[in-house]
């Protein structure tokens, strides 16, 4: 507790009021008056027009006054209206989340189990072919980009052997197998650096915790390998991975802002990527602010989780920053 | 360890050539099997994008007008795209772009990044506070935001895009550069250079800063690699292109819009990207295992 309020106050809190900040400075920055964009959708730009869009954006009250506005209703949900919907940003950003979410959670899931299983594989054999296999695979998905992974696996198996669909969404209330064939691909593109990753720090992993004397106890109790290997060294081991696991989840955010745009999955990463086609400012900012937010509270998640399970750090009640 | 000694009580000491030395650090990678592929994936590279553009005497720019979204053939051994250009010659010339805005904009994040981590490090203290805060924010982004946010800030083109960048690489350097500072710092040669009465400046710049470059050549190869990746992304999302010059993230994203009718357009920048990027990660593999035993693979 003492941890998460330090880290509270000493990171989180500042480095969001400078995120934030800069978010609210990028309309500022770019060239055009944003009034004159707001009004010039009436038609004629008119002084009046133009004084009136100035007023309604709230251009003329002072600076310190525009930034804690904008932040106070972004805290509410309200982040002002698409400049070219002309709908509330929040609706739009707020029914583009779960597709994203969803992707997301697929990915990480596929990346977990599936970088697990391979670790523990590549280390019961080490030296051996599947831990050769292990490292080929790990190596050629930490090497090529889940984006360029995806237009490969559009390119093979849904143009050449249309295997599964190239683009778009269903929802699972809708047609779970569908759904399920449509999640297929973006998943295993942007799940499979996730699973290299991870695969490689389980393997590593093991092989720390099996040199520990616990481990040989264990052996000398004349317990079976297996129960060896499940039992003493796997949970320990998968520690450090939840940690790793934590880092996933910026990158795989990250993945999705261009996973999207090539499986035309309908989620955030689309909606930044059109805002930005369109010059969309309001909702470049909403979006852009959202994510910077989920991206420190993952961060923060992923230090208390690591406190949560290394029992060395929660016995000791001290925790070294 | 030297051959080329001079005197032997300082053979440790002199240092070997800088070309020699690479020589001899490219020879040692090679025998890795993830060194040589990388070496060999990287000359390959290297050779396609000078000799392509030399030899095949094809405007990457122009327009025939009558071949349009051709497959591969003796004429266009890549085929040709949308509006019928030479997918050989746009290839060739997107890669060399790519790399060279790629390396450019390392290179120019770092100098600022260095330079921002040597006196974070060297001075600590409120400027240390000031300097690593700032950098722990830029952090907390992830790279292609930042990389649109400033792109929307200065509009398309290429040099945008090297300045988008160059500004998501200075972060990281920073870092590194102010933890080798602070390692270096204590040594006995810099207390030795103090008494010699060097300036705190000499001592940063001319000591200090030559035994902390050893880290970043090994972050370089993975430093071009987030660079290339996050330009190819941000293109391939329409930003920061220039037409009609090619880079490989615009020709997928032109590739990826006729991937039904064309799919050998598409290929092309795939598989350039995949060779590039796989090729990058395998080197710093490989340097990294060099340098850090704790990390060789069969530890």
């Amino acid at each position: 507790m003492q941890y998460f309020i330090h880290r509270l106050i000493t990171q989180m809190i500042p480095v969001m009021f400078l995120a934030s900040f800069l978010v609210f400075m990028v309309v500022r920055l770019i060239p055009g008056d944003p009034a004159l964009l707001a009004s010039s959708g009436e038609n004629q730009t008119s002084q009046e027009a133009y004084e009136l869009a100035r007023e309604r954006l709230g251009l003329n009250d002072p600076f310190h006054v525009q930034y804690f506005s904008w932040v106070g209703n972004a805290i509410k949900g309200d982040f002002g209206v698409s400049m070219n919907k002309g709908i509330p940003a929040g609706d739009i950003i707020f029914s583009a989340f779960p597709a994203t979410i969803e992707l997301a959670l697929f990915a990480l899931t596929y990346g977990f189990v599936w970088g697990v299983v391979l670790g523990v594989l590549a280390a019961v054999n080490k030296g051996g072919t599947w831990d050769y296999i292990a490292s080929l695979w790990t190596g050629i998905n930490i090497g090529i980009p889940s984006f360029i992974a995806g237009l490969l696996y559009l390119l093979i198996f849904a143009i050449q052997f249309r295997w599964f669909p190239a683009s778009g969404r269903v929802p699972f209330t809708e047609d779970p197998v569908d759904a399920l064939k449509h999640l297929a691909l973006p998943t295993i593109a942007l799940g499979s650096i996730v699973a290299a990753q991870i695969s490689r720090y389980t393997r590593q992993s093991i092989l720390d915790t099996l040199t520990e004397d616990y481990i040989r106890t264990a052996r000398a109790k004349g317990l079976r390998e297996r129960t060896v290997m499940i039992r003493h060294a796997l949970k320990p081991s998968l520690i450090p991975v939840v940690t790793i696991m934590g880092l996933q989840v910026g990158g795989v955010l990250a993945g999705t802002l261009v996973i999207e745009q090539v499986f035309t999955w309908p989620g955030i990463g689309r909606a930044l990527v059109n805002a930005v086609r369109e010059r969309d400012y309001v909702m470049m900012q909403g979006i852009t602010l959202l994510l910077v937010i989920i991206f420190l509270v993952v961060n923060l998640v992923t230090d208390l989780l690591y406190v949560g399970l290394d029992p060395r750090i929660r016995l000791g009640g001290k925790v070294e920053a | 360890m030297s051959a080329n000694a001079v005197d032997p009580i300082f053979a440790s000491e002199v240092p070997p050539t800088a070309i020699s030395s690479l020589l001899r650090e490219v020879r040692a990678v090679g025998k890795t099997v993830r060194g040589f592929i990388s070496l060999l994936g990287l000359s390959i590279l290297v050779l396609f994008a000078v000799l392509v553009p030399l030899l095949w005497g094809m405007d990457p720019n122009w327009i025939e007008n009558v071949t349009k979204n051709q497959s591969p053939s003796w004429e266009h051994p890549m085929g040709t795209d949308h509006i019928s250009r030479d997918l050989l010659a746009r290839n060739a010339s997107g890669l060399g772009r790519t790399v060279i805005i790629g390396v450019g904009a390392v290179i120019s994040g770092w100098i600022v990044g260095i330079a921002l981590g040597y006196v974070a490090g060297w001075r600590g203290g409120l400027t240390d506070i000031f300097i690593m805060r700032g950098v722990d924010t830029l952090l907390a982004f992830p790279g292609i935001l930042i990389a649109i946010v400033v792109l929307t800030i200065l509009g398309g083109g290429i040099l945008p895009l090297g300045i988008a960048i160059a500004i998501f690489n200075i972060s990281g350097m920073a870092r590194l550069a102010r933890a080798g500072v602070l390692r270096e710092r204590e040594r006995d040669y810099v207390t030795a250079a103090r008494c010699l009465g060097a300036t705190e400046r000499r001592i940063l710049w001319r000591h200090v800063s030559v035994n902390t470059f050893g880290a970043f050549a090994v972050a370089l190869p993975l430093a071009v690699v987030a660079s290339v990746l996050t330009m190819a992304a941000l293109n391939y999302l329409g930003l920061g292109t220039a037409p009609p010059d090619a880079t490989l993230g615009q020709l997928l994203l032109d590739g990826g819009r006729y991937m039904r009718f064309a799919p050998h357009y598409v290929l092309g920048p795939v598989v350039l990207l995949a060779m590039l990027l796989l090729s990058l990660n395998f080197l710093s593999d490989v340097m990294s295992e060099r340098l850090d035993p704790i990390r060789r693979r069969d530890g």
